[in-house]
């Protein structure tokens, strides 16, 4: 899965160059974009503690005699919304409502997910007798390593690349929907430790020295699969934010294309995209066609549980109970046996009574900068998913 | 260990089967393969009858095999070695030769019925084309005709599992299984989504053209590029609605992965031969059907090459096309690459071998290599007589071991002897061995043929045993002068992508790889000089050659045999094979099989529809080849000569034809839907 750092480094943040919004930096950076922990530019150049003493030495020279009475009173109201922040301040933001908004309790192979104690979904994982049987998958998954070299190295701390080649998406004219899909990346990281550590499955290479693994082992569970959270989180919101995406505008229902489970069903880009991206990882020999299933499942739930938080939508649950993959044993991760297991979701409508209003009205904000990027999405008429 | 004794090779079994069964089947449970009777030789259709079938031809006086499996007749085959997964246990034998040819046109009208070819759509001034290979996409839309309907007309999916579905097995089938038209479009319509896409991952698996789950089984189609995607894209592929695609159908053969191919393509001869028999098989039936009498033309597209054999005389792939061309009902083409073997080293030739020994050029064997490797060397008598066998002797020197003195022994016609000389001490088993037998060829005079056999230079089990290697030394000498010919056979990995099975080939001192500009060194000078029409390269003569190197199956010209250019320039790709002048039928004409000197091959279609893969070889002429006689025939569009200044290239390369220009420019694939 992509590291924190390095997720913060190539989005938004390293394009310090010089001064202003000096072209691209590394990736998309736009002058001012910051990583985490690293002091804010200034107007003209990086930080430094040389910079600081020129400025206390200039200040020594030109302010004279000031006794700290202000000369001007500023609105206090100014700095309330999302848009008085830098990008990387934004997103930080962002990140640290949605995370304290997610919930993940479970143990002893099992993991629930759930947004404010509303919503949720689980996974459980199967018996150890399913692992050996998946174990022939990824070994007929080798043969096509060749092929797919290139791609898994890459998507080792890169995968929004790829989602990025769908449709526009950069610190210009899609700075938001960026920052959303972004965010989306990070719940899913939020979420896939927390449930990993909870299922515990040990990994291909444990089970045989034949597996050899053509990039490093992860150190953590094999089950679920961070790239399959990952990749269907971010699939199953840029589904929903691009219509040129879903394939059948003449469809009887073009609302229903809009969901994970119509995506999935329609097999549009985004989603043959992100089960490629979670294929990849069997092909290398670091998963199990299962580990992919749950996290796509989960990915699902997380991409639209995120577009139910940012838009102020319903949100999903799985009313059915957790993820029965008991019987997975000798299958592999396709979409057909995909869109089946959405089918059990419904939907429940959000409590207001304990709804923060504060982290609401960020959100909303957040929404309303995406939606601006939109043609048909306009935020006076945009009330649910 | 005694070596000294010859032992005699049971039935008609080829000295590469016999060294598969004690060698790298050894490395196999028993239980996985089963050893089915199949054929090579000259029978027809009586190849693919059914129980109920044999028993309608007893009203017509033709005894069928009788409980015991037991033959009639003649030929009762070769024991094949074929995985069990795929194979007909109950696959028996044959009615005699001269039984069926009693009572042909009325056994084939009566055993129709039984066949299911009724809801199979021809046109009835169509062509049939036939595409012989491995890994052939059925769902791609360049083979339909609409979007849910298909211009296959059957796909024998030959590795596919025999009886796969639940269902008892096509028992007419010796192994796999064959699908047909209606099957194929529901399978398109079911798995088709809204917007016209296939979703090729489902499709695939539910006609079982992938088998992951088997080691052995299919995977050509998930990989970025199949072979026989690409070829059948450029042999057959068409826009739908265009005159090509409404005049003409595909019967596909989907062959075995390369890992059941034999490791000198052994088995893929049988897997061809099946193959082409089934495709005339269904042609005919189709006709009888819709009482077609003179039947539709077939042109097939075979992607098959074999690099030893005795060049002047058919193998019996050849012979068994020549057959078949009497038994179509109309015509019956098929064609086939030249071979991109010219710069592999692999042949070799000494004009007059005398009582003095000579040496062969050093058989380079590269370690590491876990296949098997074979030469085969043809003593042809001097005058044109039938050589004797026991005038013949062989040194064979293993890397830093002794010399070994070997005469050959008196040989029956159609005898196969064979004898151990030398052992893996390790695992006491033998590791190389010498097989001898005499072959008639088309002079009716006959040569001797020595197949020398080594065992992998690297071998993991216990139970298949490993050669040296380095430079094993071959010296030959005879009492009657005669002429020798060595060729390496082919030698191909058991995965299509693995590096793992090495190529041996002659090292010859004097052998010249790049002229003096650097340039790779063909058998002939291009461009040519002006007034010569057959201009060899002097700097490629030696014992190592590449005049030779030609695809052992045009020997008598049955086939048609397609060489490769560049279209850039229309210089003939260097490693498209070269012919005896005089020895065999040579090269028929010469196609496009690469673009450009920066641009490597030609481009069609990669294993998923939309998909597009540069492949390089004169396959790829090949499959150009068939769609221009196709288009002939239809009288659409067809090739021009390719005129250049300054001379032609050499006949030996491009054939009597010469350079053809494809009907739709350089590269017969339009993406424009305009062919």
């Amino acid at each position: 899965m992509p590291a924190l750092g390095n997720g913060q480094g190539n989005g938004q943040g390293n394009g310090q160059g010089n001064g202003q919004g000096n072209g691209q930096g590394n990736g998309q950076g736009n002058g001012q974009g910051n990583g985490q922990g690293v002091a804010t530019a200034h107007a003209g150049s990086a930080a430094s503690p040389f910079l600081s003493h020129a400025l206390a030495s200039t200040r020594d020279g030109i302010v004279q005699h000031w006794p700290g009475t202000p000369t001007h009173r500023p609105d206090t109201s100014r700095y309330a919304g999302l848009d008085s922040l830098l990008p990387a301040s934004q997103s930080a933001l962002i990140d640290a409502v949605l995370a304290g908004l997610v919930q993940v309790e479970g143990g002893s192979g099992s993991a629930t997910v759930s947004i404010r104690g509303y919503g949720s979904a689980a996974i459980s994982r199967p018996p150890p007798e399913i692992f050996v049987e998946q174990l022939k998958w990824v070994r007929a998954y080798a043969d096509l390593r060749g092929d797919r070299i290139s791609e898994i190295t890459s998507q080792v701390s890169d995968i929004m690349s790829y989602f990025g080649a769908l449709t526009r998406l950069d610190s210009g004219r899609r700075r938001y929907s960026l920052m959303l899909l972004e965010a989306a990346l990070k719940l899913a990281l939020q979420v896939e430790m927390q449930v990993k550590i909870l299922c515990h499955q040990p990994r291909p290479v444990d089970y045989a020295p034949q597996v050899q693994p053509v990039i490093q082992t992860p150190d953590h569970s094999s089950f679920p699969s961070g790239h399959a959270i990952e990749a269907f989180a971010i699939a199953t919101v840029l589904n929903y934010l691009d219509p040129a995406q879903r394939s059948a505008p003449d469809s009887p229902d073009p609302a229903q294309l809009a969901t994970a489970q119509g995506g999935i069903g329609a097999r549009t880009m985004p989603f043959r995209l992100a089960h490629r991206i979670a294929t990849n990882r069997t092909i290398a020999g670091v998963h199990f066609p299962v580990d992919s299933m749950a996290g796509a499942y989960l990915g699902c739930f997380v991409g639209e549980a995120l577009i139910a938080l940012v838009t102020g939508g319903t949100l999903p649950s799985a009313q059915a109970g957790p993820l029965d993959l008991a019987h997975a044993g000798g299958e592999d991760f396709l979409f057909d046996n995909l869109a089946g297991m959405l089918t059990g979701w419904s939907n429940c409508t959000q409590a207001k009574a304990d709804t923060n209003q504060a982290e609401t009205a960020i959100l909303r904000q957040f929404w309303k900068g995406v939606a601006r990027e939109w043609d048909h999405l306009t935020p006076a008429a945009h009330g649910g998913a | 260990m005694p070596f000294e004794a010859w032992e005699t090779v049971k039935g008609d079994t080829h000295p590469y089967i016999d060294w598969f069964n004690a060698t790298e089947r050894r490395a196999n449970t028993a239980a996985r393969f089963t050893d089915l009777k199949l054929t090579l030789s000259d029978r027809t259709l009586e190849m693919f009858l059914s129980a109920p079938q044999r028993k309608r031809l007893q009203l017509f006086g033709i005894d069928a095999a009788d409980s015991s499996g037991a033959a009639r007749g003649t030929d009762a085959g070769v024991a094949v070695p074929i995985p069990s997964l795929m194979a007909n246990g109950n696959w028996s034998a044959f009615v005699s030769r001269a039984q069926w040819d009693k009572v042909w046109h009325r056994a084939e009208a009566a055993v129709d019925t039984d066949f299911g070819v009724d809801d199979l759509t021809m046109p009835d001034d169509g062509a049939i084309i036939g595409i012989i290979d491995s890994g052939i996409a059925l769902g791609h839309h360049r083979f339909r005709q609409g979007t849910h309907k298909t211009r296959i007309l059957a796909a024998w999916q030959q590795s596919a599992r025999f009886g796969g579905d639940g269902g008892a097995g096509q028992e007419f089938l010796p192994f796999g299984q064959e699908i047909y038209q209606p099957r194929i479009e529901d399978a398109l319509t079911q798995h088709s989504r809204a917007d016209g896409s296939l979703d090729e991952d489902a499709f695939n698996r539910a006609l079982n053209l992938v088998d992951p789950q088997w080691p052995e089984g299919h995977r050509d189609l998930d990989h970025r590029v199949a072979h026989g995607t690409h070829m059948a894209d450029l042999a057959a592929g068409a826009e739908a609605g265009t005159p090509f695609s409404q005049k003409t159908r595909i019967i596909a053969v989907n062959l075995p992965p390369q890992i059941l191919h034999g490791t000198a393509g052994n088995f893929l001869h049988y897997y061809a031969v099946y193959a082409l028999h089934r495709i005339v098989a269904l042609a005919n039936r189709i006709a009888a059907k819709n009482g077609k009498q003179d039947g539709y033309p077939v042109f097939v597209n075979l992607s098959y090459g074999i690099q030893a054999g005795p060049k002047d005389s058919a193998l019996p792939l050849e012979e068994a096309v020549q057959k078949l061309k009497s038994v179509a009902r109309n015509t019956f083409d098929v064609f086939i690459p030249a071979g991109n073997d010219n710069l592999q080293r692999g042949a070799a030739y000494i004009r007059s071998v005398k009582s003095k020994p000579q040496d062969l050029p050093n058989w380079q064997v590269q370690p590491s290599d876990s296949t098997s490797n074979f030469i085969e060397i043809w003593f042809r008598a001097k005058s044109g007589g039938t050589l004797q066998s026991d005038r013949l002797e062989i040194r064979i020197t293993a890397p830093g071991g002794a010399v070994d003195k070997i005469a050959l022994p008196p040989l029956l016609p159609g005898e196969t002897r064979y004898r151990d000389i030398a052992v893996d001490e390790h695992r006491n088993l033998a590791c190389a061995r010498i097989y001898a037998r005499t072959v008639m060829a088309r002079s009716g005079h006959s040569h001797v043929n020595v197949v020398l056999c080594l065992a992998p230079t690297q071998s993991w089990s216990a139970e298949v045993p490993q050669a040296r290697a380095g430079a094993w030394k071959v010296t030959v000498a005879s009492s009657t002068p005669c002429s020798v010919e060595a060729y390496i056979q082919s030698d191909q990995s058991r995965f299509v992508h693995s590096k793992t099975g090495l190529r041996s080939y002659f090292d010859d001192p004097g052998y010249r790889t790049y002229d003096e500009a650097g340039r790779v060194i063909d058998s002939h000078l291009y461009p040519c000089p002006p007034g010569k029409r057959n201009s060899s390269d002097p700097r490629a003569r030696g014992i190592v050659t590449r005049t030779g190197t030609l695809n052992a199956l045009a020997a008598q010209g049955t086939m048609h045999a397609v060489a490769g250019y560049r279209v850039s320039d229309g210089r003939p790709a260097a490693y498209s094979s070269t012919g005896w002048k005089g020895r065999d039928s040579g090269i028929a004409m010469a196609f496009p099989s690469e673009d450009a000197p920066s641009l490597f091959g030609v481009l069609a279609s990669g294993a998923r529809d939309g998909s597009i893969a540069a492949l390089r070889g004169t396959s790829a002429a090949c499959a150009m080849a068939t769609r221009d006689a196709v288009s002939v025939a239809l009288g659409l569009a067809s090739s021009t000569p390719l005129k250049m200044q300054g001379g032609g290239a050499a006949r030996a390369k491009v054939g009597n034809k010469g350079r053809r220009v494809p009907a739709t420019g350089p590269l017969c694939v339009s993406r424009t839907g305009q062919d």
